[in-house]
């Protein structure tokens, strides 16, 4: 089987799921600042490469719908006309449906997308008018006008278009010129039999494009013959001519050329061409849009297997335990050398440089799939016609790479839910509720008891309680007499076959409701929190264990171990004065602390290895949040406070609840991270029942 | 030429020793071994795991042989040692008394494991080999394990 094509294939794929990511991105940013033709530009860079590529798989509809859409793109890139809404509005669409054109393609689906004719005819006519042609008959089957245009991308029709592109080409490598870099033109008219001489074009463009900052190439394909009187040694590509950008003189580029005679080709600067007011135009910007470029790639990305960074987190823990030993190393530190002593000095530095930088491989800032959300947030305002405004914060929250993977859809689900269901139906209903007619979605993410919580609020209508205890009777899934409490209620929502919307909407109710996006959040270790006033809103919060995050930890010691209690849950720690601990019928002991009353847990006593009892007023108390209400754990002593890796336990201890996993320390000695949920009496109680 | 033939059905174990008890793990199981080392205590979790290890850099769980097989707890000496194996991608450690050698043991002298009398239970040895005066049991790693689910937590959660 053609094993080669396949990976070929699959690297495609992945390659367009990141350019019409980054284009889905690109162009809602390009929508809040529509003169920003340098974003514009690199939507454009994208929109190109997914061109090409979806012509080179054999995507043709892809392709041909992508080759029109690029049109548009370089009508506006190039001109730097401004864009009227209702275009906008076309542009946005467009990646849509190059999205899902994409998808119809991959699964070879024989239907496009409802909207691909409409949408394309829309962007002919545009191009058309743009250019002040008629426009076209319309084509009843999109295949041959694909391959016509194909036929015009590739084999030109006319030398209008040779020049054209070649300008074009020109003027795009005017924006990213910088220093001593010249723009050259160079122009090969080959014989042919140029191939039985040796040369071969592409050699030419290579060389040249080894020392070049930009290159582009326009072939002139019109005599090339049909496939059946094709004759594979013969040139029929007899004019080609190639736009470089390059610092080299005109002296290394003739250089490339020796083997060719002096009347096949000719090198001119392309500075001094009569375009002098545009190129005024593109200098001027160019300041600009090269720190854009240079922004943009430094944000590339390469992909590695995750199985190769466990390997390297491993090595580099081995690394610092060795360098560890050798900085503290009695025998190396009597050496009396400073130099000796100034490498270790360095290598210590390396070393923590090193293991810092790794440390963050696998962390990645959420503001990636915040930006996805975005674009969700305001296609369902669209589609609901609810005026919204959207927060986001805590973009900066990093979690871990293989988790944000399956947190996009269902966080797109929870959020159209929240637009769709959980704000009030129309404007009206707002202004009578005494609210401000846009409606207000939060994005959120936070660090919360050792854990990550994204959470999405409105400030909607809330859910009526007694409305969904109805349903719930109604569809069985609870009976009359149970005594739910109010989180209890509203986790009946997210109940496989549970829906309140009375009328199946387009966004939500597609038949996939909450529980898939239970399942798929528990899936991850988390839960879902359903919090709700009714007339204020609701607040659907994803708790999500942190796996490999990095925590910040209270290190505290109780019976000889060190434990990590994650910061974030501690509230205050103290000594207690004798007069507000209390004890309760040997059921247990508590303290007042400002009129609460927190249960007091002895840590050493719960793991079962306390030698000698001592009260609490002798050791420390660390007050913390737990799911359950405060509670007071009782410690020996508080250690430090540091910034650890949660390392798992392995498998063998993975049902271990009170202990959510090891962090090692810079002795090298473990200490094992707590999870305090599990600590508090209530949860004792209950994992004991 | 006979012998040539019996050689390549010979397949190395790693040896070592519990109390009297001679015992035997395929080599291919073993990632290494090495001596003991501090092992942090994890509460709450069965008495025959002893804790966890920092094997640079990774947090492995330690098994206590011994405790395992139903014998009774013994104070580690220079030749206790820990045995790192790594069976379906999960690395445990077993602690043992001390390792004695890699054996290359013909197939030819295994045999069965016999079903009465021994505090371990049988399950965990796969055979029984002849060396010498010794008699060498092999374990099963995968079996030894499979009550307490240690493999099959991580089969669950890839079905998952």
């Amino acid at each position: 089987m053609s094993t080669k094509q396949e990976q070929l294939k699959a690297i495609f794929i992945e390659e367009a799921g990141e350019i019409i990511e980054k284009l889905d991105v690109d162009i809602l940013r390009f929508e809040e600042n529509p003169t920003d033709f340098a974003l514009l530009n690199e939507v454009f860079r994208g929109v190109h490469t997914l061109k090409g590529n979806a012509n080179a798989f054999g995507f043709s509809r892809l392709g041909g719908f992508v080759h029109h859409f690029e049109d548009v793109l370089d009508h506006y890139r190039s001109t730097k006309e401004s864009i009227e809404v209702e275009i906008l509005e076309l542009i946005v669409n467009s990646v849509d449906l190059i999205k899902e054109t994409m998808t119809c393609e991959l699964d070879a689906l024989p239907t496009l997308p409802a909207a691909y004719e409409s949408n394309l005819e829309a962007i002919k006519a545009l191009i058309a008018f743009k250019k002040g042609k008629p426009v076209e008959p319309t084509a009843t089957t999109t295949a041959p006008a694909v391959l016509g245009d194909l036929a015009s991308e590739f084999g030109l029709g006319c030398t209008d278009q040779y020049e054209q592109l070649l300008t074009q080409a020109a003027t795009l490598m005017a924006t990213t010129q910088e220093g001593d870099e010249r723009i050259w033109r160079i122009d090969l008219t080959l014989d042919s039999d140029s191939y039985r001489r040796g040369v071969d074009c592409f050699v030419f463009i290579a060389l040249l494009g080894e020392k070049a900052k930009g290159i582009e190439s326009v072939f002139d394909c019109e005599k090339i013959p049909a496939l059946e009187t094709f004759v594979c040694d013969q040139n029929f590509m007899q004019h080609i001519g190639i736009v470089v950008l390059t610092a080299q003189s005109r002296v290394e580029i003739e250089e490339n050329f020796e083997f060719l005679e002096a009347h096949e080709y000719r090198i001119t600067p392309i500075d001094a061409a009569p375009k002098v007011e545009t190129q005024a135009v593109a200098v001027a910007q160019a300041p600009v849009e090269a720190t854009t470029a240079v922004a943009s790639s430094a944000k590339s990305t390469i992909r590695i297997d995750t199985n190769k960074l466990d390997e390297l987190f491993d090595s580099v823990g081995e690394l610092v335990i060795a360098q560890n030993f050798i900085a503290q190393n009695e025998k190396i530190h009597a050496i009396a050398d400073e130099s000796i002593g100034r490498t270790i000095e360095t290598l210590s530095k390396i070393t923590k440089r090193i293991q810092d930088r790794v440390m963050s491989l696998r962390m990645v800032a959420i503001r990636d799939t915040f930006d996805k959300m975005k674009r969700v947030v305001r296609d369902t305002s669209k589609k609901t016609g609810k005026a919204l405004h959207l927060n986001v914060l805590g973009e900066e929250t990093e979690i871990d790479k293989t988790m944000i993977d399956s947190l996009s859809d269902p966080l797109i689900h929870i959020i159209r839910n929240a637009i769709d269901h959980g704000l009030e139906a129309d404007s009206a209903a707002r202004i009578a509720a005494g609210k401000s007619v846009e409606g207000t979605i939060t994005l959120r993410a936070f660090h919360k008891s050792g854990s990550i919580v994204i959470s999405v609020s409105d400030d909607g209508r809330g859910i009526n309680k007694a409305k969904v205890l109805q349903k719930a009777i109604a569809k069985g899934i609870v009976t009359a007499d149970e005594n739910l409490t109010d989180s209890q209620i509203f986790a009946l929502i997210m109940q496989p076959g549970f829906s309140t919307a009375d009328a199946i909407s387009d966004l939500s109710g597609r038949g996939v409701g909450l529980d898939v996006v239970k399942t798929s959040i528990e899936k991850l270790r988390g839960k879902i929190e359903i919090e709700s006033v009714e007339g204020q809103g609701t607040t659907f919060s994803m708790v999500l264990p942190l796996t490999l995050a990095i925590i910040d930890g209270m290190l505290v010691q109780a019976a000889g171990e060190i434990y990590i209690i994650p910061t974030l849950s501690v509230v205050e720690s103290l000594r207690p004065e004798r007069e507000i601990v209390h004890a309760f019928q040997e059921k247990g002991e508590f303290i007042s602390l400002r009129g609460q009353h927190l249960p007091i847990v002895r840590l050493g006593a719960y793991f079962g290895h306390e030698e000698r009892r001592i009260e609490p007023w002798e050791g420390i108390l660390v007050c913390v949040e737990t799911e359950m209400g405060r509670i007071a754990l009782m410690v020996d002593e508080l250690v430090g406070r540091q910034q650890v890796v949660i390392k798992p336990l392995g498998k063998a201890l993975a049902r271990q609840r009170e202990i959510s996993g090891g962090a090692i320390l810079g002795s090298g000695d473990i200490a094992l991270i707590l999870n305090i949920d599990a600590l508090s009496p209530h949860a004792i109680e209950m994992s004991h029942a | 030429m006979a012998k040539e033939t019996q050689q390549s059905r010979r397949e190395r174990y790693l040896t070592f020793f519990l109390g009297e008890e001679q015992y035997g793990i395929a080599i291919d199981q073993i990632k290494e071994i090495i001596a003991m080392m501090k092992v942090t205590n994890v509460p709450k979790a069965p008495a025959y795991i002893r804790g966890v290890i920092n094997l640079r850099g990774s947090i492995i769980p330690v098994v206590d042989t011994r405790l395992r097989f139903g014998m009774a707890q013994r104070e580690v000496d220079m030749h206790t040692a820990i045995v790192i194996i790594e069976v379906q991608k999960i690395n445990i450690g077993f602690i043992v008394d001390r390792v004695e050698e890699v054996a290359s043991i013909d197939a030819a002298s295994m045999s069965e494991p016999p079903r009465f009398g021994n505090h371990i239970d049988g399950d965990f040895i796969s055979s029984m080999a002849q060396m010498e005066q010794n008699v060498v049991m092999i374990l099963d790693v995968v079996k030894l394990f499979k009550d307490e689910e240690l493999f099959n937590i991580e089969q669950i959660q890839k079905k998952d």
